[in-house]
């Protein structure tokens, strides 16, 4: 490397000093809460499946990715996260949770072709969580469980429970191309709900975190209510932005 | 995980190499809030994992291998693009980046993101060519070929683009 190279290198070094970084208590704490919530959500998870498992609708599995080094390695490699895994709400580097949702009991009637879908035509197959740095999102996988193509438009609008038992719209911004999706019969199609990860970066005391909500008792609104099992939303910072459906190939 | 202990292991291990860490990022994202951001995150996952890591002879290495990946996966991308479009952020009150380096992390985003990885594991923290064929595992050969076609690929875009150090000096980069 040429001595100019270094020049600049050594420029690079000086402007990242100035680069702000957390005092190493409060990613502790962050840590700590992520820790503390994935325990809870996976606690939820498991009586919901003891509950469903009782009535005969359905089960549960919880997927861990794989746990991080064993101590004693002689490298990161062999415990690194993969990229495409890396969910900080996920219980660890490189681990997805599945919360898998209960199933409708039945079909519903034949509709002409092309009809914007219904909830009664969709069965959500998954909702796994994902993320990296920052931002947290969940992917809704749905299977269009009727006999007929139907579309789907958009984003869907997201609607919870409040803790005095009254329903009321999530506020999201929507994200993504606006084209409808077709939606053949037994194919899956998906939308992805990303948060911020508890503080992502923000200063807690910022404008951006001054209305902290957790969401639960989730649907998406698809044609009626498309109940969306398990999942919560804990929002510290900014808002929910949900991405408009795509289909999954396969 | 949360002992007192351990915490305070946690703490030294993050002054001691955290400034490394986020200009390792830094040079690679040639981003300020996504160094910082990226950096803060693997270090949140350190911790979450400490009981393992902090054992660990090479846990900088662990650290930096998370943040790499974390710059690159597809929830940053969705994340950076989302920022700009809504620009919701208020940016950090940082100072701006100097010419030089502005010139340099265009330079390097020019380059192949592991050739971009030796480039600034060697030249930015002046890790040897055995140390980053392990952490990226690559054989040694590898990690040669690359910082000699990154080298000579910094080198042909800043002799187009020359820096106002080099300028000034008045030598250019060989």
């Amino acid at each position: 490397m040429s001595a100019d190279l270094d020049q600049l290198f050594t420029k690079v070094r000086a402007d990242a000093d100035h680069v702000p970084l957390a005092a190493p208590s409060r990613l502790r704490e962050a840590g700590d809460r992520r820790a503390r919530r994935n325990r809870l959500a996976a606690v939820t998870v498991v009586a919901a499946a003891v509950v469903l498992g009782t009535v005969g609708v359905g089960a549960a599995v919880i997927r861990q990715g794989p746990p991080p080094a064993p101590s004693g390695s002689s490298g990161p490699s062999p415990f690194a996260p993969s990229p495409s895994s890396a969910g900080p709400s996920s219980g660890g580097v490189g681990g997805l949770g599945t919360v898998p949702p209960s199933s409708p009991p039945s079909s519903p009637p034949a509709r002409a072709a092309g009809a914007a879908c219904r909830a009664g035509d969709l069965k959500v197959e998954s909702i796994t969580s994902g993320g990296a740095s920052g931002s947290t999102g969940y992917t809704v996988t749905v299977t269009n469980r009727s006999a007929t193509m139907c579309k789907l438009a958009g984003a869907p609008a997201l609607k919870w429970i409040k803790p005095n038992g009254s329903p009321a719209t999530i506020p999201t911004t929507s994200q993504g191309r606006s084209d409808p999706v077709a939606l053949q019969p037994g194919k899956r199609a998906e939308f992805i709900i990303v948060i911020t990860n508890g503080f992502g970066g923000y200063d807690p005391s910022s404008p951006a975190c001054a209305n902290p909500v957790t969401y639960r008792r989730i649907s998406a609104v698809v044609g009626g209510s498309l109940t969306l099992t398990g999942l919560v939303l804990d929002v510290r910072c900014d808002g929910v932005r949900v991405t408009t459906w795509t289909t999954v190939a396969g | 995980m949360s002992s007192n202990v351990s915490g305070r292991d946690f703490d030294d291990f993050y002054r001691a190499t955290a400034r490394r860490v986020v200009g390792y990022v830094y040079a690679l994202t040639g981003d300020q809030g996504e160094a910082q951001d990226v950096t803060q995150e693997a270090y949140i996952r350190a911790w979450r994992h400490w009981s393992r890591i902090g054992d660990f002879e090479h846990a900088e290495s662990w650290v930096r291998l998370v943040a790499a990946r974390l710059a690159t996966d597809r929830w940053r991308r969705l994340r950076r693009r989302q920022s700009i479009e809504a620009a919701e952020r208020p940016p950090e009150p940082v100072a701006p980046p100097s010419e030089d380096t502005v010139l340099l992390a265009r330079a390097l985003k020019t380059l192949p993101v592991h050739q971009r990885q030796a480039v600034c594991l060697h030249y930015l923290l002046d890790l040897p060519v055995g140390d980053i064929a392990r952490e990226l595992g690559v054989p040694a050969g590898t990690v040669k070929s690359w910082l000699s076609r990154g080298r000579a690929a910094l080198a042909e875009y800043l002799g187009r683009s020359p820096s106002p150090t080099l300028r000034k000096e008045g030598n250019g980069v060989r």
